[in-house]
Order: structure tokens, then sequence, then C-alpha cells
């Protein structure tokens, strides 16, 4: 009887994760409750209830995020058989997307955790790290890019791993879509990176569902977000869009205090989006943006300084960038200055020094010698 | 003796030349250039961008960006030519308050005029940058064509970017002033003018230092242009067969087309294969960027723009004909414009004309520096060299019927006067009321209107009995002075056309004093952002040496003290710095130069020490 029980709660909860990764947090967490009422004190039903509730407004605007993004990818092409530019139409979206990985990976500072018995590096790659919790708890090992995605019975017995997407070049599972399916660029080779230090932005999958991709192996100690959030419970999380608006803007002033202004700013613009009248979203936002536009003038220095490419094409290709890069790359020419980049963006200030702030911090343009 | 510039305002691109020391040469602009973009911006924070940094936005803001202004010069709202600019341009063209076109950007309405200035001042401040001195003299070049209403609205461009602007010369002439320059040469050489936005084909005759446009005709919508958009369109279809997108439609990647276009269709003058790469060129749906990467051969692009060289020829071929002129009378071609550097047009050209194209003159110089070589001959009393211009009109008045009837023929040259005596269509008739009219149409109200008067008290008698001689006068500088007099009386009426730009003698007024105020503000800009560079070094040169410094001497009340003051000498110039004030930035200099004085002193003698 112990035995079918315990079988039982370990089908629901992965019934349980299955509703998670589609976003029903409500419906997974009813499920995990079940499990524990089969077998109480199960270890993944209770880490995943917790982990859920205390992180319940970053994941559910990722989730927002990401059913928005698959939307968008669902949209049929043209009429005249061209696809639409997504750059253009969807650069909101991507910006989001950006923002709300950023929102997350900020969120979720797991993934800087040493583990038990595990060297700490200063960034590992999801899967280097996946194989080494693996040799750790002496399971079969399994090399990271084959390893099978969740709901496979050897993920079952694994105490703690709350990754319900499959890592690059995993198979998905469920319908799942991979979720980055080629590198950056067309047809080019994914560079072999041997700094650690950048190793695991890198090989950064997709910006659509960051915060779940990167999250690694780890179980995140039970305390660990209780400092940082404070988010509604199940039961007052509530399907409805002020409790939304409600549970963003907390989330939001979280993070500001935190000092993630663009988390905070992303989550500010999703309220804005649901509620435009709402007053204190529009502060926060502002307030965001200018603590955020003063960082990247700092990024920037003098911006009157002419800024040139510092690596060849080849290597700059190797960068994960998207067109708005792309284009201010094109505008360095030697000649304009950063000032004047920033007036020939077309994508007002705050956006285009985000962007050139990003480019210096990757250390692909700096300053002219 | 006065600096005398030479600007050839080009639809597409503008250069600015000088003769020195006898010997003309063009005057490259900060970036090296020796030609600088026509165009002119406003970007999203109102600053104005002009020449090459409004080019690499003209894209992605294109309704905030101004090219090919040129073909607006002087012209009537309700003018074909404005009508016709009207669907090709993304900027937004309104009715002037005297029926003139103005140009919309942003919040504010500008003439073309204006915007022609803005043009022409930046040619001057490359000049002045060069010489390191003021220049206040420029010959300017207009086409052939122009009018007298479009050589006015020139002039007063030239006057809002505070220019005077000596004299207006036809770009033909000025590029076959250059080809002569130092030779003594007598011949009829046809001059191909492809630049970026216009074609022209015109036929000089030179002689004894004088040179004479026989001909003149083009096509002011065919350039250089229409040859990168075929690079374009290859590019987008390719991008899009094989990635179903249309890069048309985002314009950021558009604008990079446009720039990558450019440069193969320049690359391939001088080899015969040239990689085009555009990487991050568009995101898709699924957040992957993707990049173009494809290889252009210059026999590619030469089948890609044939068809264009050809419309050039076929201009060649109607307006040799019109002219009645033997392509064997021609004894030299004269390559002008950018475009014309393409070996194909070269090619097609020497076997139209049967004449390898001049190669003694650059393509994108020649005009400036003949229009230089025009304005130092015109300042230089020695100078013995005669420059003729043509009526680029027909002038002529209205007679009965509505028609026309020409007194001075096209391609006049000037200065030039001409008599011509009418008889009254009435009885009794004691008026008569002279239009006067510039153009080629048969029909009166086809060609412009350049003034009217009535010359009144005739004879009364039967009609055709009353004579009234008309006299067309038209001075160097282009002037037409048109007179009536009554053969038996004496009496007369005349009028002094004077040409309109379409801008009132107090918007010109208002436009210099702006454009003042504007080269005053820039001045101020460029000195606080010098300043301020020279503070900030200070203050970093401080700030290194700060916690060295604190560690040494803060031991003591003294140290102490000398610290704090350096604190506040720190602080104070970062507030002015933040705050933009010159003047507070300027005075924190001084004391930060002391601070920085001081601070090295210490730390050499603790260093010794």
């Amino acid at each position: 009887m112990a035995d079918s029980n315990e079988h039982s709660a370990e089908d629901l909860v992965e019934e349980g994760l299955q509703l998670y990764s589609q976003g029903a947090l409500d419906r997974a967490i009813e499920k995990w409750n079940e499990a524990l009422g089969l077998v109480e004190d199960h270890p993944r039903a209770k880490d995943y209830i917790k982990y859920v509730e205390d992180n319940r407004a970053a994941l559910e605007a990722s989730f927002m995020q990401a059913a928005e993004a698959a939307d968008a990818s669902d949209a049929p092409a043209s009429g005249d058989g061209a696809g639409e530019p997504a750059g253009v139409e969807e650069g909101q979206d991507e910006l989001a997307a950006e923002r709300a990985r950023r929102v997350l990976e900020q969120a979720d500072p797991r993934e800087t955790l040493p583990l038990p018995g595990i060297e700490p590096t200063a960034r590992m790659d999801v899967a280097e790290l996946r194989d080494k919790v693996d040799q750790t708890k002496g399971q079969r090992s399994t090399p990271s890019r084959t390893s099978p995605a969740v709901g496979t019975s050897e993920r079952h017995r694994r105490p703690t791993p709350l990754v319900l997407v499959p890592g690059e070049g995993e198979p998905s599972d469920g319908g799942f879509e991979p979720l980055e399916q080629t590198p950056v660029g067309v047809g080019l080779p994914r560079p072999h990176i041997s700094d650690p230090d950048r190793a695991a932005e890198d090989e950064e999958p997709s910006d659509r569902f960051p915060s779940l991709q990167k999250t690694p192996f780890v179980v995140p100690p039970a305390d660990l977000f209780e400092e940082d959030f404070n988010p509604p419970s199940p039961v007052q999380a509530a399907s409805t869009g002020d409790d939304r608006v409600a549970s963003m803007l907390q989330g939001a002033r979280q993070l500001r205090e935190q000092g993630t202004y663009e988390g905070s700013l992303w989550l500010c613009e999703r309220v804005l989006s649901l509620d435009p009248q709402n007053v204190e979203a529009r502060e926060l936002l502002e307030e965001n943006r200018r603590v955020l536009l003063e960082q990247h003038r700092t990024t920037i220095g003098d911006q009157t300084g002419v800024p040139v490419v510092l690596i060849p094409q080849h290597e700059i290709m190797w960068h994960k960038l998207d067109h708005r890069a792309g284009f201010l790359l094109s505008r360095i020419d030697g000649q304009l200055s950063y000032e004047d980049i920033i007036d020939v963006s077309g994508m007002g200030e705050f956006e285009a020094s985000r962007i050139l702030s990003q480019l210096i911090t990757l250390g692909v343009i700096g300053a002219k010698r | 003796m006065d600096k005398v510039i030479g600007i050839d305002l080009g639809t597409t691109n503008s250069c600015v030349a000088i003769v020195e020391d006898g010997t003309p040469l063009v005057i490259p602009n900060r970036g090296g250039y020796k030609t600088t973009p026509s165009m002119v911006a406003v970007a999203e924070n109102g600053k104005r961008l002009v020449g090459h940094i409004a080019k690499r936005q003209a894209i992605t803001n294109s309704e905030n960006t101004v090219y090919a202004i040129k073909r607006l010069m002087g012209r009537r709202f309700n003018s074909p030519a404005v009508k016709a600019s009207m669907e090709t341009v993304p900027y937004t063209l309104v009715e002037g308050p005297n029926g003139d076109v103005r140009v919309r950007l942003r919040d504010r309405e500008y003439s073309p005029a204006e915007v022609s200035s803005h043009i022409l001042q930046e040619m001057r401040l490359i000049a002045e940058e060069y010489l390191g001195e003021e220049v206040q003299k420029a010959v300017v070049t207009v086409p052939a064509y122009f009018n007298d209403g479009q050589r006015q609205a020139t002039k007063d461009a030239g006057r809002i970017a505070g220019l005077d602007v000596i004299r207006i010369i036809n770009e033909p002439t000025a590029a076959a002033l250059a080809y002569g320059f130092g030779k003594n040469i007598e011949r009829k050489v046809a001059v191909y003018d492809l630049g970026g936005g216009t074609f022209d084909i015109s036929i000089l005759e030179i002689g004894n230092g004088v040179f004479e446009v026989i001909s003149t005709a083009g096509d002011t919508f065919l350039g250089g242009e229409d040859f990168d958009k075929r690079i374009i369109d290859w590019l987008v279809f390719g991008f899009a067969k094989e990635h179903k997108i249309d890069l048309r439609k985002d314009k950021m990647a558009l604008q990079r087309l446009k720039d990558v276009a450019e440069k193969a269709k320049c690359e391939l003058s001088a080899v015969k294969e040239t990689e085009i790469n555009l990487p991050f060129i568009i995101s898709t749906s699924r957040n992957d960027a993707l990049h173009l990467q494809r290889g252009l051969t210059r026999e590619k692009l030469e089948e890609l723009t044939v068809d264009l060289v050809e419309r050039t020829l076929l201009i060649c071929k109607k307006t040799l004909r019109e002219a009645d002129i033997d392509r064997s009378e021609l004894e030299d071609v004269i390559l002008v414009g950018g475009q014309t550097r393409m070996p194909k047009v070269q090619e097609m050209v020497a076997e139209f004309f049967g004449l390898e194209p001049c190669k003694g003159v650059h393509p994108d110089e020649v005009v400036a520096l003949g229009a230089a070589i025009q304005g130092s001959a015109l300042v230089d009393e020695e100078s013995d060299m005669l420059l003729l211009d043509v009526t680029p009109h027909s002038l002529g008045i209205m007679i009965v019927g509505g028609y026309f009837h020409k007194l001075i023929e096209q391609n006049t040259t000037v200065p030039t006067n001409k008599s011509h005596v009418f008889t009254t269509v009435k009885d009794n008739q004691t008026s008569v009321k002279i239009l006067v009219l510039q153009g080629e149409a048969e029909r009166a109200e086809e060609n412009e209107l350049l003034g009217e008067f009535i010359l009144t008290g005739l004879r009364r008698a039967p009609r055709g009995e009353v004579e009234v001689e008309v006299t067309f006068d038209i001075s160097a500088d282009g002037i037409v002075s048109v007179s009536a007099k009554d053969m038996e009386t004496g009496q007369e009426q005349s009028i002094t056309v004077t040409a309109t730009s379409g801008l009132t003698e107090d918007e010109i007024r208002r436009m210099i004093q702006e454009n003042k105020d504007y080269l005053l503000e820039l001045k101020e800009s460029e000195e606080y952002e010098r300043e301020k560079q020279a503070v900030e070094k200070v203050i970093d040169e401080v700030e290194k040496l700060f916690p060295e410094v604190e560690q040494t001497i803060a031991a003591s009340d003294f140290g102490q003290d000398a610290v704090n003051k350096a604190r506040i000498v720190l602080d104070r110039a970062k507030a002015a710095i933040a705050a933009r004030d010159k003047q507070s930035v300027a005075d924190s200099r001084e004391a930060l130069n002391r601070t920085l004085n001081m601070f090295k002193g210490v730390v050499a003698k603790t260093r010794l020490g």
C-alpha cells in the first residue's frame, strides 16, 4: 500500500510538473498538495510548492511572456508570401522577453550557488552543472546533451529538479518545443568558447523562456527568496486582472528595492499594458528608466567619444545580438560619436544607450584609440 | 584678395573647392571625404543633422530627413515637379504662405532655400576649418535648366547661410571650366552628368576662353540611387526567397541595405567581386537574429542596371538630334557625377559617342573645381577669363490668342538684348498689357509668368496702326529687364523682373538671424564639451590619487582639512558638469588643477620618502 501511494504520489508530482510547464501554477500546486496527501512530507512536492509560492510574481510574468511569444510566433506570415519581419512588429516582445529573462535570472540566485561536492566555478553551463550533479549524487551519469527530458523515470528520482523544459540539444517532451532551435546566425557554427566566465553566457539558450532554461539542477534553500519576494499565496493570486496587476506591481517594487531595475521596468511595462492609467507603475517605470539611463551613460562614458568595433566581424557573429544591436554596430564608422549614434539610432536615448552599453560590456565596441 | 569658394550644391552630394596659389583643389570634410551628402535631418531630440550624419539615419528617420531638396528649389506648391516629388519622398510637403513649397520636419516648416542653406553652411564650415579663416564669398552651381526663380532661391540659400553668392553658374559650364583649365582649347564637348539623383547632358562650345552651353537636357529622377535600388531589390528578394522575410518592411534593415548597396556599387567600380555582409540584419519571431551574406559580381551589377544606362543614352540621342549636332562634331566627353565611375557607364558612353571619355577630371569634384576657378577669376582683376552663361529658357511675351511670342531663345548667351515691334489688335486701343513669360510652350499659360505691366496713352487708331516696341535686356547676372515703347510718342514703360524664391525679405532676414543664433549655440556647445572633457580628465586624475593622498595626510588636522577641501572642489566640478553650466565648469578647472598639483606633490613626497 505504501508503495502504491508512493507511486501515485510520484504520478501526481509529475502531473503537477506538466501543469507547471503549461503555466497552470494553481493547478500544479493542487496536484502537489494531493501528492502530499498521499505521502506526507513528499520532498519534491513540498519543494515545488514552496518554490512556486515564493516566486509566483516572476513565474507568472514569465509564463505570460512565454505565452505571448508563442502566440506571436504562431501568427501567419503576410499575404505576399514574405514573412513579417518580426524584429519590427515584435520588437517590443523581444525586448520584453529579454527583460523577462533578466528579471528571472536576477530573481533566481540559485544559478550561482555552489553545489555540495562541486568545485565552485564562476558560472557553469547548465548541462555541465547537471552532469556534475549526477556524478555527485552517484547516479548513473547521463551525458547532458542527450539527457532525457523531464518526465522520465530517471529525473523522477532526483530530489529537486525544477527544470521543466529541455536544455539545449535535448529532445523535447510532451509537445514542448525546444526553445532555441538555432544558434545565432544562419549556417554559422557556434564557436568553441574556452573562457569559463563567458561560456555560460554564450551557451545561453533562447531568450524566449530564459529563466526556465537557465535554472540549474539545484534546490534553492528554503529561505532563499524570503527576503526577496513576498508573493501572494496561490489562494490570493486569483486569475483576475486586478490581482495580476497587483502581483506584478509588487514584484516591480521589490525588484526596484533590490536594485534590479531592468526587471522592475519590465514588470512596470506589463502592468501598464494591462492598466495604462496605473500611476504607481508609471512613476516606478520612469524612476527605473532614469536610474538605468544613468547607468548606461556611466558605462558609455564620454558621449562625444568616437567608438570603434574592437573585434572582427566573424567574431561579432558569435555574440548573441539582435537586429537593433546589429543596426547600431553598423552605424559605428570611426566618425560618429556615441552621441551621434544615439541621435541617428531612431530608437530613443534610453534604448540606444542600453544597447551601446551592452556592446561595450561585451567588448564588441570601445573607444577609438 | 578675398577667398572665394566654389560650391557644387548637388541633389545628392555637395562638394566645396577653392583655388590656392593658382591651383584648384577640393576641400575634404571632417571625415576626410571630398563630398558631403546633401541631406538635412531633425533628430528626435530636435538636433539638426547635416551631411554624413543625416545620411546615416535617412531611412530610420525618413519622415524628418530631407534629401533631393534641389528638386524643390524655387518651385510653386502646385507645380508638376512638386507633385512628382510628393509621390517619391517620405517627408511631408506643404504649401507655403506665398504659394511656394515647404518641408515639414517634426513641428516646423522649412522652405527649400532654408534647407539648402544648411547644406551650404556645412560646406562653408568645411572650408573655414580648412582655411582657418572666415569665408564670405561663394560661386554656387545650378543645373543649366534652372529658371530664374530657382536660381534666386539658390542665392537666397547662400544668403541665409551667411554667404555672398557672387555668381551662380551652370553645372556643365563649371565642369567644362575645370576641364579646360590651363588649356587653350577650341572645341565642342559633351558633359555627361550622372549624379546621385539626376541625369543631365549638355553640349558646350569652348573657344577663346568662352564657354557656351549650346544645348542641355536631362531627367531629374534618374541617378545613382536608382542603381543602389536595384542592388537593394536583388538582396531583398534573395533574402525573402531563403527566409520568407521582406527586409524592406524593417526600417533599420532597409537603412543598412541602402548603405551596403552603395558601398558595394562603389567597390565594384574597382574590383570584380565583392562580399556583402550584414550581420544581425533582422530578428525572427523566434528571436533568432539572421545575417545577410551574399557575393555580388560586377557582371551581376551590370545585368541589374544596364537599362538605366540605356535610358541616359536615349536622352543623349534626343538632345543631339534636337540641337542638330552630329556625334562626330564632338571632340570630348566629360564625365560628371559619381555614378560615371561605373565601368559599364564609361564603356557605354564611349561606345555611344565614339570617344573615350576624358579621364583628366574627377567626376565627383569637377563641378566644384570649376566653380572655384570661376570664383577666383571674378575676384582676380588680372584674370582675363571670360565666362558666358546662357539663358536656360526662352523669354517672351503673350500675344493675341493667348500665344507665347519668344524674343530671346533658349540657350542664348548672356548678356543679351532683343527688340520686336508689335501692333495693336483692336480699333481705338489705348493700352497694352505686357505679360513677360519664360518657357518653351506655345501656349502662354503653359509657361512661367515672370511679371506684367501696362503701357497706356496710346493714340486712338484703327487696329494695326499703332506700333509698340518691346525690348528684352538680360544682364550678365541674369537680371531681366523688359520695356515697351510707343513708337509714335516715345512714351515708355518698363519692368525689371526680380526673380523670387518664394521667400519674402522679412522671412529671409528672420532665417539669417536664426542661423546666426544656431551657429552661436553650436559654438558654445562645442566649447562646453571641450571644457567638460578637460575638467573630467582632471577629476579622473584627482580621484585616482585620492585614496593614496587621504591615507598619507588625513591623519593630521591640516591634512584632513586639505582632503575635505579637495572633496568639495571635486563635488563642485561634478555639479557644474551635471548642470551643464559652462562658466562654472570653466571656473572649477583652476581649483581642480591646484588640487591635482597638491595631490601629485603629496604622492611624490610619499613615494620618495
